[in-house]
């Protein structure tokens, strides 16, 4: 991205003072969030007070099943869905209590890349028009500046300068999903939120495309927030995880923790339910198999107390009367928390191992 | 010839309407038809750029000893192929010289009455809630008052004239385009690509005229070509009645309503500007149909 257009731009539509207010906690930080819905069947909580936050450079993988509030949390953040409560801070500023002109203004410090790569795409713009047209919005750069801007972003994903004057249904799945990214990160932007970017593609495109976030999060320094069910994919992207559950973030830690020793026992099952070929760790795993059982309860009528308890296996009374706070594990970066009542036993119980090489390796 | 023509190609006609009326006109045409109707319509706009090109004689001419004359005969002026009017007018040069204000009015109001219907249909598919309902009554309002009624009082009161003919006629088809942009927006509005729009950081302004306006356009040149039919046929019966277009300016509709009187000594002042009006509306239609199943079939 030229340097010259991105400074200018800040310095117009910036937050107040970016440099004193991003501080040790990051470019993103997210407190207390809560999305509700009106459903013709009554208000759900999609997402209930969900905190988290991102620093430059940093990805924070966000798993959790469908219809977990993970896309809700998504379009929260983006600024997209009306929140009930709690704040989203883009280096320092609080986009929640932004006038719309103010927020427009902000929005290419923050995109989105989306699920459906070819809903994403306006079918009647060329692939061209389409990724220049946060710069022409945000009134960044002239013309000559803005399509070198777009042709160094199609350069980065790896878009081949032929498809500039197609039309998006022209193009592959792979393809799409590289001028989406594309759009999202031309105005070169801090935090890049990602919504199963991948999930619609073929399998053998999926690698392609995760290696495209891969290269360019390091190249532009991204804040990533990476959403995805498949468990493989968002760990071999992240730094941190956040494992969400009906609309609550139960766990969250470094990546190789939460891998490795899953406290929460829905983040055990998850881990489980990944099917492996990998002998050694089958066999490991097999003391301590819970796949996760049953289906997600409605978030129309959400389990009192722990909202897992309905499918966990060591749920009891105090499950069903308090719900669990969020609780550190004592460790040494002291980022691994969780809500859980029964995390230490769980973990004496299911014989929860420290570290193995063997669940080490990138997928 | 364009039977044959549409199951050889096998492309084109109607993937959507097979049946009814219009579906078996349109599958009934071949690609080699189609080319037809455009060379029709192309004619029509010729013939109201450079009438004199088209029209054999002057249109004003009077002679009276070529009194009615009936197509094919000539006078000393030579050959009227359609005949001539109670003053000896050409009938073939009057309709050509008609063309000109019948296009003018039926596409002018037509686009105007397209502008307000796109505009209404935008904002209410768009934004939904109470400025969809506050648009959408105003519409139904409108359809449901008899407009050609209203149009007649108006044109009585104030006087007929081309100008106000250009307020009048839009009001009655400015509620169809609303209707069908407002699906279309309400469609659109649901799509991934209008909330990355807003993700980007687009304007209400820049989605409304710059997503979702090139995506109804297809639909709205289609309606607009089949209401262009509609119009030229209002205009001409506010004509015929006597409220619309007057004299010495003549469209299609005026010559059928100053035929009428004499319609049974010479039948060809009323019948034939009577079927080019029929027929033009008929290719209107039919071209209007056929590009929208063929958008249909492609989208």
């Amino acid at each position: 991205m030229s340097d010259a257009v991105v400074v200018g731009s800040t310095l117009d539509t910036g937050s107040p003072e970016p440099e004193e207010a991003a501080g040790p906690r990051g470019v993103l930080e997210v407190n207390d969030v809560m999305v509700e819905f009106d459903t013709d069947a009554g208000r759900i909580t999609a997402v209930d007070g969900v905190s988290l936050h991102l620093a430059t450079g940093e990805t924070l993988g966000l798993v959790g099943e469908s219809g977990c509030g993970k896309s809700t949390l998504a379009r929260a953040i983006m600024q997209l869905v009306p929140m009930q409560r709690g704040s989203v801070r883009l280096e320092g500023t609080d986009l929640g209590t932004l006038p719309r002109r103010e927020l427009r203004r902000m929005r290419h410090r923050i995109q989105m890349v989306f699920q459906d790569p070819r809903g994403s795409l306006d079918p009647r713009m060329s692939v061209s028009t389409i990724i220049g047209e946060p710069l022409r919005v945000h009134g960044i750069g002239d013309r000559t500046s803005r399509a070198r801007a777009v042709a160094e972003a199609m350069e980065l994903v790896g878009l081949p300068t032929a498809v500039s004057d197609r039309l998006p249904s022209e193009l592959s799945g792979g393809q799409q999903q590289r001028v989406g990214i594309a759009r999202a990160i031309v105005t070169d932007p801090a935090v890049l939120v990602c919504d199963e970017p991948v999930s619609a593609l073929d399998v053998s495109i999926q690698a392609q495309i995760i290696n495209v976030l891969d290269e360019l999060r390091d190249e532009l320094d991204l804040a990533m927030l990476f959403i995805a069910h498949d468990l493989s994919v968002v760990r071999h992207l992240s730094d941190r995880v956040a494992v969400m559950y009906l609309g609550q973030i139960v766990e969250t830690g470094t990546a190789s923790e939460v891998f490795t020793e899953p406290r929460h026992p829905y983040t055990q099952g998850l881990i489980t339910s990944v099917p492996r070929a990998d002998a050694e760790s089958a066999t490991r795993l097999q003391t301590a198999r819970r796949l996760v059982l049953g289906e997600l309860p409605s978030l129309l009528d959400p389990p009192s107390g722990c909202r897992y308890r309905t499918r966990c296996p060591y749920a009891d009374d105090e499950c069903a009367a308090t719900e669990p706070p969020p609780e550190a594990v004592d460790h040494t970066d002291g980022l691994h928390s969780l809500r859980c009542h029964h995390w230490r036993d769980i973990a004496v119980r299911s014989g929860a191992q420290p570290s193995s090489n063997s669940q080490e390796q990138a997928p | 010839m364009g039977v044959t023509v549409a199951k050889r190609t096998g492309e084109g006609p109607a993937r959507t309407s097979e049946h009814g009326v219009w579906g078996r006109l349109i599958s009934m045409l071949g690609s080699r038809g189609w080319m037809l109707l455009v060379l029709f319509l192309l004619l029509l706009v010729a013939a109201s750029i450079v009438p004199d090109v088209f029209a054999p004689h002057d249109h004003e001419a009077q002679n009276l000893r070529a009194r009615l004359l009936g197509p094919g005969e000539s006078s000393s002026e030579g050959l009227h192929l359609l005949g001539t009017d109670s003053l000896g007018r050409d009938l073939f040069s009057r309709m050509v010289i008609g063309t000109r204000l019948t296009m003018f009015i039926a596409v002018t109001a037509t686009l105007i009455g397209a502008a307000i219907g796109v505009l209404f249909g935008l904002l209410g598919g768009y934004f939904g809630g109470r400025t969809d309902r506050l648009l959408m009554r105003l519409g139904e309002a409108q359809t449901a008052m008899p407009m050609f009624l209203v149009a007649i009082l108006l044109l009585s009161l104030l006087g007929p004239s081309v100008g106000i003919l250009l307020v009048v006629l839009p009001c009655l088809v400015w509620p169809i385009f609303a209707r069908v942009v407002r699906a279309e927006a309400l469609r659109l509005r649901e799509e991934t690509f209008v909330e990355a729009s807003i993700a980007t950081g687009c304007s209400t302004s820049t989605i409304l005229g710059r997503h979702l306006l090139p995506n109804v356009a297809p639909r709205i040149l289609v309606l607009c070509v089949v209401e262009i039919g509609h119009v030229m046929l209002a205009e001409a019966g506010l004509s015929f009645l006597g409220v619309g277009v007057q004299p010495p300016d003549t469209t299609w509709g005026l010559l059928i309503s100053e035929g009428r009187p004499l319609l049974a000594v010479a039948w060809w002042l009323t019948i034939l500007p009577g079927v080019l009006l029929g027929i033009t509306v008929l290719v209107l239609n039919l071209l209007g149909r056929y590009w929208e199943s063929r958008s249909g079939a492609a989208g």
